[in-house]
C-alpha cells in the first residue's frame, strides 16, 4: 500500500540519518589526543606548581601511552575547527617558567583589600560572559576548566591559555572564549603596577 | 663560606627575580540551565523549588496555576485532565503532548495521559514549550508540550510525607535514594485515597516506582519503572437545578473504573566522541482496566516505543537526528461491540542549528512520519496516514539577557483508534491533521528576573474533532476533519523578586479560536476560554516560613459540544489558593487551601444539543490538606 515515493523518502533520510556515523568515525582518534591532552595539560600544571615529583611520574606513564599517538595522528586537532586556541593552549610552557615558576597566593601589591577587589571584579566580569554553551547542555557534558592568563596594568591581556582541560572541547572552547571577552580590562591599572599572572577555574555543572 | 654565600645569593635572586606568581580567581560556577531541548519556542519552567512553594498537589493544578495552561477535568481528581495550549477543546488532550523526560506519552485513544502518574515529590522540574513542535516529538505537538523531568540526582536520602485533609484525602509517600559501588538506584512507594468532593467520587492509586542507573566511562545506561494500581468512581453530570439542590451528589452509584498500569523504560547514552552522543530510548507502556459506564466494558493498550538518536556538532552546528517506532495495541470491549485496532508509527527526523555569530542562531529541521493502522469494529478497515512537518527558525540576542525569535513550525496529528472508530458511514478513516505556527517574542532574563511576551497564528488543516450533530445515520455525533481553522493569540509572562523575599509572577494569556468555515463559521471553539490569568506572590519571612498565594481568572467558555454557540457561556471564574509552609532542618510542613473564597465554578460542562440545558461537573468548594514531610538521611 505504501508508494514509491514513501520508500524513497525512506532511503533519502536512512542515508541522512547514516552520514553523521560515517563523519563521526573519523574523529574517534581525535578523541585519544584530546585525553591525552588534558594529561599533559595536568603535567604541565604540576610542574608550574612545583610538583616535579607527580609531573614526572606521570610523563613516565604517559611517555609510552603517548608517543605513538601523536606521530600517528599527525597533529590532528589543529585541522578541527576552533582549536587553534586550544593547540595553542596545549603547547609545552615555556622551559625557563617550568624550571622556576612558583604559586603565589596574592598578589605582590601586599594590600589584601585591593586584592580581593580586582579578584573579585575578574571573576563577576568572567561569570558575565560565560554560558553554558548549548552543544555542551545536549551532549550533557561537565566539568571544570582552568584558564591562565597575563593581566598588564593597561589593561591588555597575554598569554591567555588553558592549563586544565575539562576534557571536553566544547567546555574548554567556552572558557577560554569568556576570558578572553574581558580583554582589555580597563580596571586593572587602580589594581597593578606590574604585569600579574592570574589562573582561573571555571567550573560548569551538571 | 664563598660558595655559601654565592648559593645564597643564587637563591634569593631565583626567589624574587625570576619567580612568577600566579594569583587564583575564585572559581566561577556556570549552572546547568533547566532547558535543553533543541526548540526555538518559548519554553517556560517550573521548578521543583517553584512546585513546593505552591504547594502542589497534583500536576494537573500546577500546570494550571504555574503554567497558564487550561483544564478540564471530568473526574476532579487530577488524573484524566484535558490540558488545553493555543485554543483546542474537547480535542485538547490530542493537540497538547506530554513528554516524561522527553519521552512521548500518546495513548491510541483519546484518554489523556495520567497526570497522577508522577508524584510532585519526584520532579524536578516542568518545562512548558508553547507552540508546535513536531519535528522534535511528532505526533500531537500541536498547541504545546509539556515535559515532566523526574528527579535526577542520587545523593543518598530516605525521606518519607503523609498529607491529611478535606474528603478524606491521605496521601503517603516514601522514596530511598543510594548508590552501590557505581549503581544509582531510587525506590518510592506512593498511596493515594480521597473520598471526592462528590458522592461516589472515591479515588485510590497506589504505585511503586524506581530507577537505577549504572554510569560508566563512555555512557550511562537507565532503567526506571512505574506500576500502578488506580480505582475512580465516575458521580457523572448534573442537571442545573441538580447543581441548585446539591452540588456534591452524584447521578448515579455505579459508575467506575480500575485499572493497572506499567510503564518500563531503558535509556541508553553513548558517548561516540567528545561531539556526539548516541542515545536510545526503549519503552513499554500497558494498561488493562476494567469498569462500568452505564454498562460494564473492559479496555486495555499495550504501547512499544523505540527511538535511537544521534546528538553532536559539525563545525559549531548543532545536529540531531534520529528515527523512532512504535507499536500500539488498542482494545476496548462493552454491550455494543469490541473495537481492536493494532497501530505503527514511524519517524524519521533531522534538525540543525547554525550559530551564524555571537548573537544569531537559526534552526531548520523536518520530520516524515506514517501510521498504518488496523482496525476491527463494526468494519474492518486498514489505513494509513502520513505525515510531514518542517520548521525554520532564528534567534536573535540583543543582549546576553535579552532574545528575540521568529519561527515557523510545521505540525500534524494522526486519528486515534476511537475517533477512526466512529465516522460517517462514508468516510474510511480521517485524514491527518496539518498545521502551521507562525511565532515570534521577546524573552529577558536578568537574575531572577523573568519576562516573556509572544504572538502566534496556528494554521490547521483537516482539524481532527467531534461533532456533536445527530444524525440517523449517526445518533451519538461522529468524528470529522474540519475545514482549515486558525488560532491567534498572545500571552505576557513575568517574575518579579521585589526584594530576597517577596516575588510575584503572572501571566496572561489570550487565544482567539473560532471555527472558520461551515455552518458555525465565526462561532467559537467551546471550552476554549479567551482570556485565563494567573498571579501570585511568594513571602518568605522568619528565616523558616514560606506563604504563597495565587489567584487564576479563567474566561468565559461555551460548554463543550455547542459549536453553534448558542447555550450559555460558561463562567468566568476566579479562584484563590493559599499554602503556608514551614522548614525547620530536615522537617517540612505545609498547609494548602484551595478556593478560599469557596467559589462555585464548574470543572467541566456538556451541552446537549436537542434537550437545550447544559450539564454540570462541579467544581469542589473550599478545601485543605496539610503535608508533613521528613528527610531521614
Amino acid at each position: 500500500m505504501k508508494s514509491r515515493y514513501f520508500y524513497l523518502s525512506l532511503l533519502i533520510h536512512s542515508s541522512i540519518f547514516l552520514l553523521p556515523i560515517l563523519i563521526v568515525m573519523p574523529n574517534e582518534q581525535a578523541l585519544d589526543q584530546n585525553v591525552i591532552q588534558s594529561f599533559v595539560l595536568d603535567m604541565d600544571e604540576d610542574l608550574l606548581f612545583k610538583r616535579e615529583d607527580l609531573a614526572k611520574r606521570e610523563r613516565g606513564f604517559l611517555q609510552p601511552l603517548i608517543s605513538p599517538i601523536i606521530k600517528n595522528s599527525n597533529l590532528s586537532l589543529l585541522k578541527k575547527p576552533g582549536h587553534e586556541k586550544l593547540n595553542q593552549s596545549a603547547q609545552p610552557l615555556d622551559p625557563h617558567v617550568l624550571q622556576k615558576a612558583h604559586a603565589v597566593p596574592h598578589l605582590q601589591s601586599g594590600n589584601d583589600k585591593v586584592n580581593r577587589e580586582i579578584l573579585k571584579l575578574l571573576h563577576n566580569q568572567i561569570a558575565l560572559k560565560q554560558k553554558y554553551p548549548d552543544s555542551a547542555l545536549l551532549l550533557n557534558q561537565s566539568g571544570t576548566v582552568t584558564i591562565r592568563f597575563m593581566l598588564y596594568p593597561n589593561g591588555d591581556m597575554n598569554d591567555i591559555r588553558l592549563s586544565k582541560s575539562s576534557g571536553f572541547d566544547i567546555l574548554d572552547t567556552a572558557a577560554l572564549a569568556a576570558v578572553n571577552a574581558i580583554a582589555p580590562f580597563h580596571d586593572a591599572h587602580l589594581y597593578l603596577q606590574k604585569a600579574e599572572l592570574f589562573s582561573v577555574n571555571v567550573t560548569f555543572a551538571s | 663560606m664563598r660558595k655559601l654565600f654565592l648559593f645564597i645569593l643564587f637563591f634569593i635572586l631565583f626567589k624574587n627575580g625570576f619567580a612568577v606568581a600566579v594569583t587564583q580567581i575564585p572559581t566561577v560556577i556556570v549552572k546547568k540551565p533547566k532547558s535543553s531541548t533543541l526548540s526555538l519556542a518559548q519554553k517556560h519552567i517550573i521548578s521543583h523549588d517553584d512546585l513546593i512553594a505552591q504547594g502542589a498537589t497534583n500536576l494537573a493544578s500546577a500546570l494550571q496555576s504555574l503554567g497558564g495552561v487550561q483544564l478540564q477535568d471530568t473526574t476532579g481528581n487530577g488524573s484524566q485532565v484535558l490540558l488545553s495550549m493555543r485554543g483546542f477543546g474537547s480535542n485538547a488532550s490530542s493537540n497538547t503532548l506530554l513528554l516524561v523526560n522527553g519521552i512521548p506519552i500518546t495513548n491510541p485513544d483519546i484518554a489523556p495521559p495520567d497526570l497522577n502518574a508522577i508524584p510532585i515529590e519526584e520532579i524536578e522540574y516542568v518545562e512548558i514549550t508553547a507552540g508546535s513542535e513536531s519535528v522534535l516529538y511528532g505526533d500531537q505537538a500541536v498547541g504545546g508540550i509539556v515535559n515532566v523531568v523526574t528527579r535526577g540526582e542520587y545523593k543518598k536520602d530516605l525521606s518519607v510525607l503523609c498529607a491529611s485533609g478535606s474528603y478524606n484525602q491521605k496521601n503517603c509517600y516514601a522514596s530511598y535514594t543510594d548508590t552501590y559501588r557505581n549503581l544509582q538506584y531510587n525506590v518510592g512507594i506512593y498511596s493515594q485515597h480521597s473520598n471526592g468532593y462528590r458522592e461516589h467520587n472515591d479515588y485510590d492509586q497506589t504505585q511503586l516506582a524506581g530507577t537505577i542507573k549504572y554510569p560508566y566511562s563512555k555512557g550511562s545506561l537507565e532503567f526506571d519503572y512505574r506500576i500502578a494500581k488506580e480505582t475512580m468512581q465516575y458521580p457523572g453530570a448534573l442537571t442545573a437545578e441538580e447543581v441548585h439542590d446539591d452540588p456534591r451528589q452524584a447521578n448515579n452509584h455505579t459508575d467506575f473504573f480500575s485499572d493497572w498500569n506499567g510503564f518500563f523504560l531503558i535509556k541508553q547514552k553513548q558517548i561516540l566522541n567528545n561531539s556526539w552522543n548516541l542515545e536510545t530510548d526503549i519503552m513499554q507502556r500497558d494498561m488493562r482496566g476494567h469498569g462500568v459506564l452505564t454498562s460494564s466494558f473492559t479496555q486495555s493498550r499495550v504501547i512499544n516505543y523505540i527511538q535511537p538518536k544521534l546528538i553532536g556538532t559539525i563545525n559549531n552546528n548543532i545536529v540531531t537526528s534520529g528515527l523512532d517506532f512504535e507499536t500500539d495495541g488498542y482494545r476496548l470491549d462493552t454491550d455494543f461491540g469490541v473495537t481492536k485496532d493494532h497501530l505503527q508509527k514511524y519517524g524519521l527526523f533531522g534538525l540543525i542549528q547554525h550559530p551564524v555569530n555571537e548573537r544569531l542562531k537559526l534552526s531548520i529541521g523536518a520530520r516524515m512520519a506514517e501510521q498504518t493502522s488496523d482496525l476491527e469494529t463494526t468494519s474492518t478497515f486498514d489505513t494509513i496516514n502520513r505525515g510531514f512537518a518542517s520548521n525554520i527558525g532564528s534567534e536573535y540576542w540583543f543582549t546576553q539577557d535579552l532574545k528575540f525569535y521568529l519561527r515557523q513550525a510545521g505540525s500534524f496529528r494522526f486519528p486515534k483508534a476511537d475517533e477512526n472508530a466512529s465516522t460517517l458511514p462514508n468516510v474510511h478513516g480521517l485524514k491527518t491533521q496539518r498545521g502551521n505556527a507562525y511565532e515570534s517574542g521577546l524573552e529577558w532574563n536578568w537574575r531572577e528576573f523573568h519576562t516573556q511576551f509572544e504572538i502566534y497564528q496556528l494554521n490547521l488543516k483537516d482539524e481532527i474533532t467531534f461533532d456533536p450533530t445527530q444524525t440517523p445515520e449517526a445518533p451519538f455525533g461522529t468524528n470529522r476533519n474540519l475545514p482549515p481553522t486558525t488560532r491567534t493569540g498572545f500571552s505576557i509572562s513575568e517574575k518579579y523578586p521585589l526584594n530576597e523575599s517577596i516575588t510575584l509572577n503572572g501571566q496572561y494569556h489570550y487565544v482567539n479560536a473560532r471555527f472558520q468555515s461551515g455552518v458555525n463559521e465565526g462561532n467559537r471553539i467551546p471550552l476554549v476560554s479567551e482570556n485565563i490569568v494567573n498571579a501570585g506572590i511568594n513571602i518568605s519571612f522568619w528565616a523558616h516560613w514560606n506563604i504563597y498565594h495565587e489567584m487564576i481568572f479563567t474566561g468565559n467558555q461555551y460548554p463543550a459540544n455547542d459549536d453553534a454557540n448558542i447555550g450559555k457561556k460558561i463562567g468566568g471564574y476566579t479562584i484563590y489558593n493559599f499554602n503556608i509552609r514551614y522548614v525547620y532542618e530536615k522537617f517540612t510542613a505545609s498547609f494548602r487551601m484551595n478556593n478560599v473564597f469557596n467559589k462555585n465554578y464548574f470543572l467541566y460542562t456538556v451541552f446537549q444539543p436537542f434537550e437545550p440545558f447544559e450539564t454540570f461537573y462541579p467544581a469542589p468548594g473550599r478545601n485543605f490538606l496539610l503535608s508533613l514531610t521528613y528527610q531521614f538521611l
